[in-house]
Order: structure tokens, then sequence, then C-alpha cells
């Protein structure tokens, strides 16, 4: 009987642990004999056209501390290792104030008498790393440990700073291409479990993966690093030079990817504290302004297309135009000249464009904006992007109507203005400006972006018209921005700057910009040049000295020959 | 059935069992019944000796396992601290070949962009004239010394580049002054720069 009682109860025990409790206590054998990992996926790479990487990451660590337990150590002969010689050692290493992390270390301990961790030094590199390794090990220090914090790096610096973006303290992206490409740049950690021996050497044969990581995929964009960095360049120069807040320059192929998006000042994704927060940001997609006379090869082109004016039209331009309420005049002072539709845009008549816009149509203007991409954010929708709405020209009164033919009283931003002059590098189609290539997985599967269909804005006539009569405005500047040998077709503007609250504009203020098609024969690149805030001594000089300067680091770039064809006999005057 | 047929039948019956006695083996008596005696040493010995050898082999496959596991460990140890060697030339390399270290190096060096470029037809050898010269000569550092296009990684480099330099430029000309074998004199009779 008791012999009966005896295997009941095993057997009860036997079924409770196999069956009962089988689970529970696999998870508490395996916690014992097992050591679980996390695999953390590397994020991905961030490169240029040309495969030059401008985003990376690296093994970068933390030195963290348990308050509670740190103590002098006394070493096996006898030495003793104290907390202040720790610390002296550590600041050494981390080019940290010793007393600074004295007193981090003090505070905790009055805060929580029982805390145990600490964070006394991040974004440790590898050399600080071993050298942290070697004091714990030398010293023997328990209480110091070393946590793997991957971090971002960019080994161009600022270059595409702007659009790149940038990550937090803790690894967060928080802006530009970094933030807007999450899904294809984050990895996926993994877990990887093993059995142990007690000093924690792995058990050959025991590893069990259950989870790989995931790598983050690879970013390619349209832009070419090294125009970036040479436009950038150009570019702080003449902000330097013009005294000026700022300035963007931006490169567009003919079909409508990004080649270079130069801001400056720039933020360096590897410091972005260092430069002020407004800007940290792409003021390409998000900073809107009255783009000025660069905006008159717009409102020109679509009464040029409509058959409302012709290119040889003959005009008496004065330098004054009132009609009813409406007042405008010049840049400069002039009598009536004979000028021809030509001659009005290569003397940038504010006049003589009001002029033959009398009659036309706006609500047509108006569809011709759209269709130059005004009103809308570009299909790279950038975070953040403006889409500048515009404004029903039913309710313009009579003097901002006449203004937008001029570029007044209306507003765009950079991208929009670079992108509207695409139709006169495609016989008058506007692709869609694409600055993300592709994101390729880990499998080597790229996918692309969704690229819109390109929109016919004006008849190819028109756009070879326009492309002519730019290249004479070109020709005729007497600021010498051409380059002998080389058909360029442009236009400037000076644009004054409205205060915020609408009560006019402020005299101190201007963007001077210059916006233009290379080669006029055969179009390659439009290039958008503008400079915000030049000291009032600099304004007059223009933005054509970066724009002929960015010219010509294309030409040495690609190498491009000098023009073939001649170039355009268009009459200025009649 | 007559009496010829029970005496033929009676005889053959005869017959079959005089063959039978001659074939069947006589009796004969059993082995004594003997007790089976005990396991002798031999035997326990040979057991023994076997589990040794089990228990020895055991512990010989766990000290080449355990040998081999250290092994792998070290390897690993080895190998992370060569990706981490690698990670860190990786790095420097990348900071010496990012735009802004060849461009201050080449300004450092006293390089400029050309002037005026030229092409050069293949077919004909005709030498046609490029882009001009441009109106901002290119520059790495501005007026203050800081790179016009920033990069952290390098701006510490120009800096500490430039410390290095100037650092050797006094030690040369403390040279000099003092004088070396093998020293440049100036040409006798060439007037220094004022």
């Amino acid at each position: 009987m008791l012999i009966v009682a005896l295997v009941s109860v095993f057997i009860v025990r036997l079924a409770d642990i196999q069956v009962v409790n089988a689970a529970q206590l696999n998870e508490q054998s395996d916690e014992r004999r097992t050591s679980t990992q996390v695999l953390h996926g590397a994020r991905g790479d961030i490169v240029d056209a040309n495969g030059t990487v401008m985003a990376t990451s690296v093994d970068r660590w933390a030195v963290t501390i348990s308050p509670m337990h740190t103590r002098d150590i006394e070493l096996e002969d006898g030495t003793t290792i104290t907390v202040g010689q720790m610390l002296k050692q550590l600041g050494e290493i981390t080019g940290q104030d010793p007393n600074a992390l004295a007193a981090a270390l003090q505070a905790e301990t009055d805060k929580d008498a029982e805390s145990n961790y600490l964070v006394l030094a991040t974004g440790l590199d590898v050399e600080q790393y071993e050298q942290v390794r070697q004091m714990r090990t030398d010293w023997q220090l328990p209480y110091i440990d070393l946590e793997s914090r991957p971090e971002r790096t960019y080994p161009l610096g600022s270059v595409g700073g702007n659009v790149i973006g940038f990550e937090g303290t803790y690894g967060e992206s928080l802006a530009g291409l970094e933030l807007m490409q999450d899904a294809c740049l984050a990895p996926t950690d993994g877990s990887r479990l093993a059995e142990v021996s007690p000093d924690g050497t792995e058990i050959p044969g025991t590893v069990r993966v259950d989870q790989p990581a995931v790598n983050g995929g690879t970013l390619q964009l349209t832009i070419d690093s090294d125009l970036q960095f040479s436009t950038q360049q150009i570019l702080a120069q003449y902000q330097e030079d013009f005294g000026a807040r700022s300035a963007t320059a931006i490169v567009l192929r003919k079909d409508g990817t990004v080649a270079a998006i130069a801001e400056t000042p720039t933020v360096d994704p590897n410091n972005p504290q260092a430069i002020d927060p407004q800007f940290r940001g792409a003021r390409t997609f998000t900073n809107a302004y009255e783009p000025g006379s660069t905006l008159k090869s717009v409102t020109l082109a679509a009464m040029i297309d409509q058959g409302h004016v012709d290119v040889e039209d003959e005009w008496t331009v004065p330098w004054q135009y009132q009609q009813g309420p409406v007042v405008l005049n010049d840049s400069f002072v002039h009598g009536d000249m004979p000028w021809t539709t030509t001659g009005i845009l290569a003397n940038s008549s504010n006049v003589g464009m009001v002029t033959m816009a009398e009659g036309f149509d706006r609500s047509i203007l108006y569809d011709y904006f759209a269709d130059f991409g005004f009103g809308e954010t570009s299909a790279i929708e950038f975070l953040g992007e403006q889409p500048v709405q515009l404004r029903d020209p039913a309710t313009l009164d009579d003097q901002t109507t006449a203004n937008q033919m001029f570029g007044q009283g209306i507003a765009v931003t950079p991208i929009q203005m670079a992108s509207s002059y695409l139709p006169f590098a495609n016989e008058g189609k506007r692709p869609p400006v694409q600055l993300v290539s592709g994101c390729t997985n880990q499998e080597g599967e790229t996918a692309s972006p969704k690229v819109g269909d390109p929109v016919q804005v004006l008849k190819p006539e028109t756009a070879s018209d326009m492309n002519e009569m730019m290249e004479v405005m070109v020709n005729e500047s007497s600021q010498d921005f051409g380059i002998d040998g080389y058909r360029i077709s442009a236009k400037t503007g000076t644009a004054e700057v409205a205060y915020p609250d609408g009560s006019g504009y402020d005299p101190n203020a201007w963007i001077i910009s210059t916006t233009g098609v290379f080669p006029t024969d055969e179009p390659e690149y439009v290039v958008h040049v503008m400079i915000e805030y030049p000291i009032p001594s600099m304004r007059t000089t223009g933005a054509v000295g970066a724009f002929h300067d960015i010219v010509n680091l294309l030409i040495r770039h690609d190498s491009i020959p000098p023009s073939t064809t001649e170039p355009s006999d268009l009459d200025v005057e009649w | 059935m007559s009496t010829a047929a029970l005496r033929q039948r009676d005889a053959e019956r005869d017959v079959e069992t005089g063959s039978e006695r001659a074939e069947k083996p006589g009796l004969r008596a059993l082995p004594r019944w003997r007790p089976r005696s005990g396991p002798k040493l031999i035997h326990g010995a040979v057991a023994l000796a076997g589990l040794a050898g089990i228990v020895i082999a055991q512990l010989g496959v766990s000290v080449a396992l355990a040998d081999g596991a250290m092994e792998v460990k070290d390897i690993q140890t080895q190998t992370s601290e060569a990706k981490l060697h690698q990670q860190a030339m990786s790095e420097q390399l990348a900071t010496l070949e990012s735009p802004q270290q060849l461009a201050s190096t080449a300004q450092g060096l006293g390089m400029v962009s050309s002037e005026q470029q030229h092409f050069i037809s293949m077919a004909t050898g005709e030498v046609t004239v490029g882009a001009d010269a441009p109106k901002q000569t290119a520059q790495a550092l501005n007026s203050g010394g800081l790179l016009y296009v920033p990069n952290e990684l390098v701006q510490s480099q120009v800096q500490l580049d430039d410390a290095t330099g100037k650092a050797a430029l006094a030690a040369q000309q403390e040279r000099e002054e003092q004088g070396y074998p093998g020293m440049l004199e100036p040409v006798e009779g060439v007037a220094a720069d004022d």
C-alpha cells in the first residue's frame, strides 16, 4: 500500500514537471543556462548618385557606472585605486572635466543612495573604448561598464546636410531624409540564444538564432556629392563677400533629378547644435519668398504660348506706368524705349511686362502658374515643404494683379522657382523633381520611388523662344556673366522682402537671384541661385557671379565642350 | 479379415518396430547438476576498465569541447577587435578622403584651380577654349581659418595639421638660424625679399 502511494506521488510530480509546468520550468532553465543577446541590425547608409557614403553608422560606446557600488579598490599588490583617480583617468580619456564627473556622481548618489546606473560619458570612439576597457581591466573596476550605442556619422560633414538631416542624442531621427526615409533606413533587431557555462563562455553547438537582425536599406540620392560640395563652397564664399544672411543654389538635371541643393549656412549633421536652429532645415523647400524678375520668364512664356504676344513684337516702353490705380516703374530711369518683346525681357522692364499683359486673362495665367508647379509641393514632398497656395486671381486688387507680372505679390519656394524653368530645358515639359533614386534592401532588391509623368506646360517652340530670349538677356547684360563659347540662358531678379505683417516692403532687405538653363542649344541643367539679405552696396551686383561660377563648375565637372551652334540673333530694339 | 491377412499385417508391424528400434538412441544418464559459479574477477575488471574508459573518454571530449569553446571565444574576441580596428581605420580614411580635407590640403600645398580650361580634339588635335576662370577663387578656409563647408570630423584635423605645420616650420626656422650641415645658403648677390 505504501509503495502504491509513493508511486502515485511520483507520477503526480512527474506529470506536474513534464506537463503542467513544463513551459515555465523550461524557461527558468533557459534563463539559468542560456544567454539571450539582442542582435542589432545596422542602420542603412545614405549614398550619393555615385555611391559615395554621405551617412553611415559606426560603433560608439557610453561609459556607465553603478554609483551605489562605486568605491576605492584595493589591488592584489596592495595599491589602492581611489574613485578620484578613476575619474581623473576617465576624464583624460574622454576629454571631460573630472570635477564635473565627480559632481554628477555625487548628485546621483544624493538623489538616490541605491542608484545602480548613471551614464558618465557617451560617444566614445574605438580608441577611447579600448582605453576605458584597459583601465577597467588593469584597475579591476567592477562598477564601470561600457554600453554599446551605435551612432550615425556623416563623413562629408555639412555636404548636403540640409537635406540629409540628422539624429538626436539617443539615435532618433530628427530631420531631413533621415526622418522621411526612416522606413528604408531603419534596421530590425534580432535575437540570439546560446547556452553558456558559469563563466559566460558559450557552449559550442548550443547557439540558437531565434531571429536574425535585418540591416536597414541603402538610400541612394540623385545628388552628386562632388558638385554639392563645390556648389556649397562657391555659395559660402559669395555669402561672405556679400555680407549676406544666407544663400541658396539649386542644380537640377534636365530630367528633374536634383544634382545639388546647396544652402549656406548649412547644418553639419555631425554636430547640429553648432548652428542656429533656423539654418538646420532645408530652406529650399520650406521658405517662401517673392521671386521678383526671375518670374518674368514664366509670365512672358504664358503670354507667348497663348499667342498674346510674339518675341519680335515692337513696343514703346516709358520708365513709368500709370493706369487708374496702378502705378509702377522700372528699376532705372530711361526715356521711351523702342524695345521688342525680347528687349523688354533683356532689360527686365516692369513697365514693358505690364504693358504687354494688358488684356491677358489672368485665370489663364493662373492655369499656367499651376502647370509650372506653383501652389503645390514638389514631387519630393520634403519634410515641412510649403505648397504656398496661389491666391484666386479674382480676389486680387489691380496693383497686385499688375505686380505679379514681374514677380511681386506672389510667393514661391526656391525649389518651385528652380523647377519652373525645367520646361525651358525639356521642350515645354516639366518633369517632377526627384531627390531619392531608390532604396536597396539587404537582399539587394531596389525599390524606386514612383515618379509622376511630366506635365506639358508649354509648346516646344515657346520653350525654344524663351531660351533664345533669355540668352539675349545674358549676352546683353552689362554684368558680364556669360562664358565665351557657351550658350547660356538666364534671367536675373532683385526682389524686395515684405514685412511679416504685410505692411509693406523692408527697404533694407533684398533677395538677389539668377535662374537659368544651360547649354541653350542642348539643355542639360537648370541652375537657380539666390543670395538673401546682402549688404546694400552689394545688392546691385546681383547673383550673376555665383551663377557664372556654378555654370563654370558644371562645364569643368562634366567636361562640357563649347557650343557648336550660333547664339540667338533676336533683336532687342526695333 | 482372414487369418493369412492378419499374419501378414503382424509381420509388417514387426518389421517396422524393428527398424525404429535400430534408429532411436538408447537411454542415457543426464549430467550431474552443478550450481552456477559466481562472476569472475576478470569480468569485474573488464567492466570497470570499460567504465573508466567511458569516463576518461567523456572527460577528454569535455576538455576538448571546453578547449574548443575557449579557442572559439578567443577567435571571436580577436575578430571583434579586428572589426573595431577596421572601423577605426575606415573612419580615418573617410575623414582623409572627405572633400574638405582634400581641399584644405590642396590649398595648403598652394594649389589653385586652373584659370582657363582647354579642350583638345582627339581627331584633329585642335585646341579649343573651354570654361573661363571662376570669378571667385575656390578656397577651402574662410578668413577666420574655418572651413567654408563645415565638417566636424575634419575641422579638428585641419587645426591639427595647421598646428603641426606651424610647429614644424618653427623648428625648421630655428635649425636654419643655428645652421646645419648641408643647409642651402642664399646665393651671394641675390637680394633678399624685404
